[in-house]
């Protein structure tokens, strides 16, 4: 069964703000990564999906329901993570998850049951009793996640779920929403600012900029090799691009202190680098076969990268 | 199936599986009146320690101890002492109503505005006109618990103080009626008025601030009103006040003497303070359900 899609989605709230433009998408079931810069739209997309909002244009289906006509039933089934804070303080995450899994029609002592079993799953088993103005960060976004999987959903929307957490935990949800989407068969869709934790976790991805879908596809062909060697080398990198350019090898400087060589059907390249490295007797420390980086998808768009904001520029270093 | 150990702050969990849940799905009406449930524990504070429910427990002893009392006099003083009767025992203790508004509404409707678990719920089986009433119905419940109890308690005063249990009771059931439906219309008016000023801000200091002061204002805007204006709008002055209203109404359906009435008089109808009453619960209720509509997303 088609997981998702949309046509001709468009929102526009009433202040005038266009959210997203004429978007069209055919998901099937996996674990899918949207991307975007802060702002481009992916809340705003989380939320019809949901029912909460009502497109000004276009239609959506969700698990082959309209989450505009049959909110509730789309709701049922799936789970949602907000990306803001949103739990209370002074109560147990034992009680506050069963209270929601009753909120989506499950039974007193079915919802009790799953509430701790869910909290286990996310490894809060022991301190399930505790109220939650005790815990971490990364103990609350856990709880976020086990009160969207509670009532057992087809579905879970994901919004920012790594936002906020420090590096251990950022890898401890990535590895739960990774088994989620892989153990339990739930699909998953998961919002981020940061394509790394998407490439990590997802196999699929959308990218949304300024409302408009910019691609839909499988990963990896976001991911794919690439016809460019990286070569980098301790000193001289003038010399062994001079070298090589006599050679007949165009090499281009990659603006980070290495060179980007085009390598050619046969191979050849590889062979001209080991040896103009040997015969100018230069260190070479790099010789590597490039992958194409998610980043260059929002690059291509239109010249200038729109969206190489704070979050993308932060994923390079990472 | 595989055992993965899952490594945790607390240590390593062995992680038994998943397990999917192919129980009964209740939908709609469950859910909400499950928070309907979950909001009448929440305004006595239930279960969250005697701390927390001592604001309430006190409140709702200061509402009925003064029925309890009148009870006992009319049992000891043969009916002699009256301080307290059916149509003015709303007004003597309206204070306590107020601050016991004042004290819960915003426990059902800021807190989750403030911790946005707001839409938590409206992802969920529910639609968001099912949140508000099962909010405001639980507020409305908790009063009429308030205000049918000291009722039902005088009721009981007048017919145990009686030898004939039977007889008393048949002489007396004729209040029973007016009882509900004073109480009924106290709890409305009040529980929609306060839910919907709470449900305005986030932060519960100033929501409870805003409708004690509400029903402060409310009073003396309605009585400066009452003392300065001439002609025939006078008598419509007084139903800016909703203690004013409910007063009347209590009046009203208990057949007080208009004589001797506050409320009723000469060419005052009954009637009006039953229509002030709904039309207070009708904008209370439509003035919530906007302001639902305006958050959570």
């Amino acid at each position: 069964m088609q997981l998702l899609s949309a046509e001709q989605l468009t929102m526009r709230y009433p202040g005038g703000v266009l959210a997203l433009q004429d978007l069209d998408l055919e998901l099937e079931p996996g674990l899918i990564g949207l991307v975007g810069a802060n702002g481009a739209g992916k809340s705003t997309l989380i939320k019809i999906l949901l029912g909460l909002l009502r497109p000004t244009g276009g239609s959506s289906r969700v698990l082959g329901l309209d989450p505009s006509t049959q909110p509730i039933e789309v709701r049922q089934r799936i789970g949602y993570l907000p990306e803001h804070d949103c739990l209370p303080t002074d109560v147990s995450a034992a009680d506050f998850i069963t209270h929601m899994a009753r909120m989506s029609g499950l039974p007193q002592a079915s919802a009790r049951e799953r509430a701790a079993e869910m909290l286990r799953h996310v490894g809060l088993y022991e301190a399930r009793y505790r109220t939650m103005d005790g815990y971490s960060t990364g103990m609350k976004q856990r709880v976020k996640l086990a009160q969207a999987l509670v009532h057992d959903p087809q579905l879970l929307l994901l919004d920012e779920p790594t936002n906020g957490l420090d590096p251990a935990g950022r890898d401890q949800m990535l590895e739960l929403i990774r088994r989620t989407g892989r153990q339990f068969g739930i699909s998953v869709l998961v919002s981020s600012h940061l394509l790394g934790e998407i490439e990590r976790v997802c196999d699929h991805l959308i990218a949304i900029d300024g409302g408009r879908l910019v691609r839909s596809a499988a990963i990896g062909i976001f991911t794919a090799q690439t016809a460019v060697l990286a070569v980098q080398v301790d000193h001289g990198l003038d010399e062994l691009r001079g070298w090589l350019d006599r050679a007949g090898l165009a090499a281009e400087d990659d603006g980070r202190g290495g060179l980007l060589v085009p390598l050619e059907a046969d191979g050849r390249a590889y062979d001209l680098v080991r040896d103009g490295a040997f015969e100018l007797e230069l260190p070479l420390v790099r010789l590597q076969r490039t992958r194409r980086q998610l980043q260059d998808l929002f690059r291509a768009v239109d010249g200038e990268p729109p969206v190489a904001s704070a979050g993308f520029v932060a994923q390079e270093d990472a | 199936m595989t055992l993965e150990p899952a490594r945790t702050e607390t240590g390593t969990i062995y992680d038994i599986g998943y397990q999917h849940y192919d129980g009964p799905r209740l939908g709609r009406g469950y859910a909400v009146s499950s928070l309907f449930g979950h909001g009448l524990m929440a305004v006595f504070a239930l279960g969250r320690g005697l701390k927390a429910s001592l604001i309430p427990l006190v409140l709702a002893a200061a509402a009925i101890l003064p029925a309890a009392f009148q009870a006992l006099a009319t049992a000891y003083t043969d009916g002699q002492v009256e301080l307290f009767t059916y149509s003015n025992y709303f007004i003597n203790v309206s204070m306590v109503f107020a601050f016991f508004c004042a004290a819960r509404a915003p426990e059902l409707m800021s807190t989750d505005q403030r911790t946005k678990a707001l839409v938590l719920y409206l992802a969920r089986a529910l639609h968001r006109e099912d949140y508000v009433l099962a909010k405001v119905l639980a507020l409305v419940a908790s009063v009429l618990i308030l205000t049918a109890t000291p009722l039902l308690i005088l009721f009981a005063g007048h017919v145990l103080a009686s030898t004939d249990l039977w007889a008393a009771f048949l002489a007396e059931s004729h209040e029973l009626l007016p009882i509900f439906l004073s109480s009924s219309m106290m709890a409305l008016v009040l529980g929609t008025l306060a839910c919907a000023i709470a449900s305005f801000t986030p932060r519960r200091s100033l929501a409870a601030a805003a409708v004690l002061g509400y029903f402060m204002l409310s009073r003396g805007i309605s009585e400066i009103l009452t003392d300065s204006i001439r002609g025939m709008w006078v008598v419509w002055m007084d139903l800016l006040d909703p203690f004013d209203v409910l007063g009347g109404f209590a009046d009203w359906v208990f057949g007080t003497d208009p004589a001797i009435s506050q409320y009723l008089g000469p060419g005052v109808s009954g009637v009006r303070f039953a229509v002030a009453g709904l039309v207070y619960v009708v904008l209370a209720t439509a003035a919530l359900l906007l302001r639902y509509k305006k958050i959570g997303t």
